[in-house]
């Protein structure tokens, strides 16, 4: 598995990216969240994985016995992961009431405050 | 008012060192700024800059004491007065600068400081076109004399003035010597408002009045002149100085007098006579010769003394009559006596008569032309025609003004206020006092004659030198002024028939390259910012690639060394599973299969997470996943339908910027976990967990013990979110509620 998470990974990064740069707006929400998913893998990968070792102390003793998984890490991917929710659902519901109000669903339609007028 | 002291107490400082400096002593301190590159605030007061603070700080005491009653009851005073005490602070340093990168910091701050006081009508479209003028023509000169102040200083091996000038030699010998001065010559060219970018001038007439008497006849437009003749030392006899100097000064100096007296606004007549003056003065800089230096010094004192005058005379009338015109003014001496006389008087200095001090100036301008030992005769030619048009100037400025014929004033005009007289009285009374004994400031200016021509020979100030040629040529070009007044005078109309085509101005060449330039920009904007987040996205991905492959290209691709034997099958089912679930959810051609596809790899990733120890992970994104799936089809059953656009080849450009990001991100991944790491935090919190924090699941302990401000902050940011979503919820538009009724 550890030989193929890169892979997985850049998958995920490739079929993100190109989610992003279509011009629905639910196609660039899908996007972002499989780029969020890809950059938490990507993270806890990074910092090493350890196989079937939860980071628990076992009952009796003080310390962590080897081997072990990185806690730090975990940590960390669990508040993204937290915080990326956050976007999500903040996001989703952004669409629902921007479709209310301009009735489209096409980003190609909503950049007239980004462009010059001629 | 109370401002006014300030400046006043610089100059009563100022007149303390008199004595010395006129004794050719020099009076200077200096503090290490940035040591490292040579820069320190480092101030020199000898004779030139002596001449120049007094002028400074002199009429800055006038001009804020007569600003105090002019600027009554405008709005926004204070602003201008600090942008106008900040100007002579600015124009103080630079006079008084040593060190060159100080003095170039002092430049551009009395441009910066002039652009706010020249667009002090800002709600007004044409001040702010002038202000903005008049700062990126000084200002974009500035960057060339920067450069070559640099130059400068890298030939000449010092950063400070005072040794520059002596190592001329030094300079030509590293070859930055024409570059260097050439880059100072349009610096001060632009400052200093010579053709062709003198037409910054006449349009900063939208300043108030006092700032155009103060800033644009009397100091911040001598900058350049002071530049050029601080400098002159080291140039002085190269090859182009002299006709540089000469040629551009010449044209600017005939130009400007004649625009001047087809004008009939008083502020345009006074600005373009000062911009002829700014030319005469670079002209004598250009001759070069010891008289021709004296003869600068002279007219500078001599222009600030009647110009500054002559400005605050054309503010008092505009400020109790209405109006500027000349053709509408007349007949005046009555009721503004005081007024009057001062006006005379500067007009009388303006016009070369005799015993006033721009006599004595006119004199030796007329023997350094002379004295030339090429072109003399077209020099001579050129600064007649210009001592003409200046007598008819002064007569406009006076004669036409106080005298002539009645006025056509809606309103009788009265007497200015004391504070506004005493400006111009003193300024006119100066003009005659130095002119009778003009042995009082002859020690001063032959100071600042020897620094700008080392060995000058004395200089010895007299009112009558004999009948000589100069005097002749005097009086036969006072004749010929008044002459040619008394053909403006009686020919109005002709006078106003005269047009110049737009297109042969320099100002025109301006406006065509500021409107190039915002039509570039415009078109640039409108490529790169063309409200398409697709190509904003594929532009950053694709800048962040190429960033990469550059890096990366020095790394190997690391060898895929794959042990059969580790591999277990629902690793490979899962992977292929994610793969396939991501690759359905970008081509799905309904939302609700590419929603339920999302779900499929969101799940994925929690069983990497399970099998890779990272239980709490794993439930945290099961319990997400789920909302999310939940959230996307309660939301959004309500859509249009799925959009599928059909983009044809760009379609295949974005899938290869994806496509080579993703592989970018693996091979980045790869290089990083064939390194070893090594983390001492790993076995810190595996040790401390315990003892410190009394818990056995590490990863919960790190999250609400030791970061538990981290998991706080996680929770407002959550907080602000749910409040978020409610608040767009509950958003309903005016036309919503009507719907709804």
């Amino acid at each position: 598995m550890e030989d193929v998470l890169p892979f997985l990974i850049g998958g995920l990064y490739a079929g993100g990216v190109y989610l992003v740069l279509h011009k629905s707006f639910v196609k660039l929400i899908i996007g972002l969240i499989i780029l969020g998913y890809a950059s938490n893998l990507m993270l806890f990968t990074i910092s090493r994985i350890t196989r079937g070792a939860p980071a628990l102390v076992p009952e009796g003793a003080e310390a962590l016995v080897e081997p072990y998984a990185d806690p730090l890490p975990q940590a960390l991917v669990l508040t993204a992961i937290v915080i990326g929710f956050g976007i999500q659902a903040f996001a989703i519901v952004l669409i629902k009431v921007g479709y209310r109000i301009v009735a489209t669903d096409n980003l190609d339609d909503l950049n007239t405050t980004d462009r010059l007028d001629d | 008012m109370v401002l006014a002291l300030y400046p006043a107490a610089v100059f009563a400082w100022l007149m303390t060192q008199f004595g010395s400096v006129s004794g050719g002593d020099v009076v200077s301190s200096s503090w290490d700024w940035v040591p490292t590159m040579g820069i320190s605030l480092s101030f020199h007061l000898d004779g030139l800059s002596m001449l120049f603070a007094l002028l400074i700080t002199g009429i800055g005491t006038l001009v804020l004491a007569y600003a105090g009653t002019y600027m009554k009851g405008m709005p926004k005073t204070d602003r201008f007065f600090m942008a106008l005490v900040l100007f002579m602070a600015s124009m103080l340093g630079l006079v008084l600068s040593d060190n060159i990168i100080s003095l170039f910091i002092f430049w551009e701050l009395t441009s910066f400081s002039s652009y706010f006081l020249i667009g002090y009508h800002h709600e007004d479209k044409e001040s702010r076109k002038s202000a903005l003028e008049a700062l990126l023509i000084t200002a974009g000169g500035g960057l060339g004399l920067l450069a070559g102040l640099i130059l400068l200083g890298i030939g000449g091996g010092s950063m400070e003035m005072s040794e520059l000038v002596e190592r001329g030699d030094q300079l030509a010998e590293s070859g930055l010597f024409t570059g260097a001065m050439l880059l100072i010559i349009i610096g001060c060219f632009t400052k200093s408002a010579q053709f062709p970018f003198h037409f910054w001038l006449p349009s900063a007439m939208a300043a108030p009045t006092p700032v155009s008497a103060y800033l644009h006849s009397a100091t911040m437009v001598k900058a350049g002149v002071y530049l050029l003749a601080r400098v002159s030392p080291v140039f002085n006899g190269a090859d182009g100085w002299h006709a540089l100097l000469l040629i551009f000064g010449g044209i600017t100096m005939v130009l400007g007098a004649m625009i001047a007296v087809m004008q009939t606004d008083l502020k345009k007549i006074l600005a373009y006579t000062t911009v002829s003056a700014l030319g005469l003065l670079v002209m004598l800089l250009g001759i070069g010769t010891g008289i021709a230096i004296k003869a600068a010094v002279i007219f500078i004192l001599a222009h600030a003394l009647y110009k500054g005058c002559l400005f605050l005379v054309a503010g008092i009338l505009d400020h109790e009559t209405g109006s500027r015109n000349i053709r509408k003014l007349g007949r005046l001496f009555k009721q503004m006596p005081v007024t009057g006389t001062a006006a005379v008087v500067a007009c009388l200095s303006m016009a070369g008569i005799p015993p006033l001090f721009g006599f004595i100036s006119k004199e030796y301008s007329y023997e350094s032309t002379i004295g030339m030992v090429i072109n003399s005769p077209l020099t001579t030619s050129a600064f007649f025609i210009t001592g003409m048009l200046f007598v008819a100037a002064a007569g406009m400025l006076s004669y036409m003004v106080f005298f002539g014929r009645r006025n056509k004033l809606d309103i009788k005009p009265h007497e200015a206020p004391i504070t506004m007289l005493v400006g111009p009285a003193v300024l006119a009374v100066l003009s005659i006092v130095l002119g009778v004994f003009s042995g009082l400031i002859n020690p001063l200016l032959d100071q600042a004659s020897q620094v700008v021509f080392p060995g000058n020979e004395p200089l010895n100030l007299k009112l009558w030198h004999g009948i000589n040629t100069e005097l002749i040529l005097s009086m036969t070009t006072l004749v010929a002024g008044i002459a040619a007044f008394a053909f403006v005078y009686y020919n109005p109309r002709l006078m106003s028939m005269i047009e110049i085509s737009d297109k042969i101005k320099p100002s025109y060449a301006y406006k065509q390259t500021m409107d190039s330039l915002a039509e570039l920009a415009k078109n640039v904007t409108q490529k790169v910012q063309n409200g398409y987040l697709r190509v904003y996205i594929s532009m950053m991905v694709g800048t962040f690639c190429v960033l990469a492959l550059i890096v990366l290209k020095d790394f190997g691709i690391p060898n895929i060394e794959v042990l059969w034997s580790d591999f277990r099958v629902y690793d490979i089912v899962i992977g292929v599973l994610m793969i396939v679930a991501c690759f359905y959810t970008v081509v799905a051609k309904s939302r609700l299969l590419a929603i339920a596809m999302l779900g499929v790899v969101g799940y994925g990733v929690a069983f990497v997470f399970i099998i890779f120890g990272a239980p709490d992970l794993a439930m945290t994104q099961i319990l997400i996943e789920t909302l999310t799936v939940v959230l996307f089809v309660l939301v959004l059953w309500k859509l249009p339908h799925y959009l599928i656009f059909d983009e044809g080849f760009i379609k295949f450009r974005y899938f290869l910027v994806s496509a080579l990001f993703g592989a970018i991100m693996t091979w980045i991944v790869m290089l990083i976990t064939s390194h070893p790491l090594d983390s001492h935090l790993k076995t810190w919190f595996a040790e401390s967990s315990y003892p410190l924090g009394m818990g056995r699941n590490v990863v919960n302990v790190i999250l609400v013990d030791f970061r538990s401000l981290d998991t706080l902050g996680e929770i407002v940011v959550l907080g602000i979110a749910a409040v978020g979503i409610y608040g767009l919820i509950k958003f309903t538009t005016e036309d919503d509620k009507e719907e709804a009724i």
